[in-house]
């Protein structure tokens, strides 16, 4: 087992190093500018004062602290993230489109298909160690990138929160898996490493922007009425706020853009009904739901990624090696 | 040789082949030519055959249907009686191979190799395979994408015999090296086949490298097969006349430009034949170009 783990990596050594040196730089700059929002030493009270109404905000202590805190992260941490948006996809890609492609093209798919006889078996075992690389690298990235989207809401005091949804977290290895399986069954269709990178590069593109767009949909199928605090700023504590409005006497919730002259019982003056029924709400998510859309978001994208290995198998077990 | 399964071999024949090809029919795409067309053959247990004929006669595509690597159009082929398009893990399982690329990955050592052999063919004979790379001279602790083509194509036949399997299936290994390396490449085959007992298909177009290192030859000409016999029964019973010379047509193979440059004709002549093996190749490679221009 150590011999065919070796030399998978062997075989695959430029994508496997690729992929170590790109996490580890992305991975290792993310707690680098972790500790570096930390080593502002700003107390949470200066960050975001009006949630301590209580505390007297002062400026002279606060202000330079609050702009050092928040000139990281929104230049460094925010770099960090927008690598941390692709990092998954290249490392998926990088993996996946030489595993099979690489062998057909590179003419070495007759040989081991060859030896080894049941192809599930080879494919299996080319497979499983670089399954593993694939899912230990992204998992320093997946707590790389939590620890630095913590650090840049310590008001959340290490509580959920929407705040760089899909770019920390498990859902980095559940979209590095993704981009992986994608890869390698467009590898194993195509048998070319040309065709097969700037397909995968373009479905990958896709998959990134479709899981912004899942983001999206969920927060839109999952939104309910929340609590705006009197200091609600736009980002809601945590969670996402996607617009107000109308709550209706009897629960629904209508678009703002309703006539709710209609709505007012007949003979009743539609205005005064308005005003004594119909209330204004904010619509989104709380911060506690987070778990749930991590849950969906590792789902989608697992479930995506594993159905393309599936997928894989199929397609090994019926090309031509050549 | 391995028991024959009645389940999934169609059964033609109360003698065992280790190689057999029956009505077998293989088209790329609608409305192409085939590339073989309703192909019989039988090549019995051990020995060496030597699958001679021009570019696109259709010996990759031969060794790719016993390797279950393409599937027949129509008819079928099997590997000790067994047919890889049902069967093609049992079958391989019977199989060693070498393809015209040594197929070998550039970053591994020849020692790693027979260490990936060893991990996908059970049973792999990696000192049997590591004692014949020493015995050839190929070091083995060098990346492959250092060696020469010769030495890499030496790797590629360590792993096959390394397989110890009843079957080699060689599909023009040694097109592409120099005579030097082609000499060490066949003889390296032939004291291995010796050893080992193995049935060998050995794709070529090299007639000259054949004598010496094959017992039987198939003539292979687009899609058709033209000649199978020993090697002896080449030689000693065909031979070389005149074109101008009065033939029998029952005796007459073809009549095509030899070697020399001078209008010769083929004939059959069991037994008193002098007919070199490349006269003989040549010979009915010009009979199938007749018969397809008559066609």
């Amino acid at each position: 087992m150590l011999s065919r783990f070796r030399l998978a990596v062997r075989i695959q050594r430029f994508e496997v190093w690729s992929s170590v040196l790109l996490v580890a730089v992305v991975g290792i700059t993310a707690l680098i500018v972790r500790a570096r929002l930390d080593g502002v030493g700003a107390p949470v009270e200066c960050l975001t004062p009006w949630i301590f109404p209580d505390v007297v905000y002062d400026a002279a202590r606060c202000d330079p602290l609050q702009g050092a805190f928040f000139r990281i992260s929104r230049e460094e941490a925010g770099l960090v993230m927008t690598a941390m948006n692709a990092l998954p996809l290249v490392v998926g890609l990088l993996l996946g489109v030489g595993l099979v492609g690489g062998e057909i093209e590179g003419g070495t798919a007759p040989t081991v298909w060859a030896l080894a006889g049941s192809r599930r078996r080879w494919l299996a075992g080319r497979l499983i160690p670089i399954l593993v690389i694939l899912i230990a690298v992204l998992a320093f990235a997946a707590i790389a990138s939590e620890m630095l989207a913590a650090a840049r809401v310590p008001w959340q005091f290490g509580r959920p929160s929407f705040d760089d949804a899909g770019l920390h977290g498990p859902g980095v290895i559940a979209r590095g898996l993704a981009a992986f399986g994608l890869a390698l069954a467009v590898g194993a269709w195509s048998g070319r490493m040309l065709p097969t990178i700037l397909l995968s590069a373009l479905l990958a593109l896709f998959l990134g922007i479709g899981g912004h767009l899942l983001l999206e949909t969920w927060v839109d199928a999952n939104a309910h009425e929340i609590a705006v605090p009197s200091w609600f700023n736009g980002e809601y504590d945590g969670g996402r706020f996607i617009g107000q409005r109308y709550h209706l006497p009897d629960g629904r919730i209508i678009d703002q853009g309703s006539d709710l002259a209609a709505l007012a019982p007949s003979g009743v003056d539609p205005d005064a009904w308005l005003a004594n029924n119909v209330k204004i709400v904010a619509i989104g998510v709380h911060a506690p739901d987070y778990p749930a859309w991590l849950m969906t978001e590792v789902a989608v994208f697992g479930t995506f990624g594993i159905a393309w290995l599936v997928a894989t198998f199929a397609i090994v077990e019926r090309r031509r090696p050549f | 040789m391995a028991p024959m399964d009645n389940t999934v071999m169609p059964q033609v024949s109360s003698t065992p082949a280790s190689l057999r090809a029956q009505g077998l029919t293989k088209r790329y795409g609608r409305g192409r030519r085939a590339a073989l067309d309703r192909i019989d053959l039988d090549i019995t247990t051990g020995g060496i055959t030597a699958l001679v004929g021009p570019n696109g006669a259709g010996k990759s595509t031969l060794i790719r249907c016993f390797m279950g690597f393409e599937r027949p159009t129509r008819g079928f082929v099997t590997v000790d009686g067994i047919d890889p398009a049902r069967d093609r893990t049992r079958a391989l399982a019977r199989i060693g191979y070498v393809g015209q690329e040594a197929g070998l990955y550039r970053q591994l050592t020849g020692d790693e190799h027979l260490e990936l052999a060893a991990g996908l063919r059970p049973g792999f004979d990696r000192a049997g395979a590591a004692d014949h790379l020493d015995a050839v001279g190929v070091p083995r602790q060098v990346r492959t994408s250092e060696l020469s083509g010769g030495q890499q194509a030496q790797i590629a036949l360590a792993m096959a015999l390394g397989t110890r399997a009843p079957v080699l299936l060689l599909d023009e290994p040694v097109a592409r090296l120099d005579p030097l390396a082609r000499r060490d490449f066949l003889t390296t085959l032939r004291d291995g086949v010796r050893k080992g007992g193995s049935t060998v298909l050995l794709a070529s177009h090299i007639i000259g490298d054949l004598e010496g290192v094959c017992d039987e030859l198939i003539v292979l000409a687009p899609a058709a097969v033209m000649f199978h016999g020993s090697l002896e029964a080449a030689r000693t019973g065909h031979a070389i006349v005149p074109a101008t010379d009065e033939v029998s047509p029952d005796d007459l193979v073809a009549s095509f430009t030899g070697l020399t440059g001078r209008r010769v004709s083929l004939v059959r002549r069991p037994g008193t034949g002098d007919a070199s093996l490349d006269d003989v190749v040549l010979g009915y490679l010009a009979a199938a170009n007749a018969s397809l221009g008559a066609a």
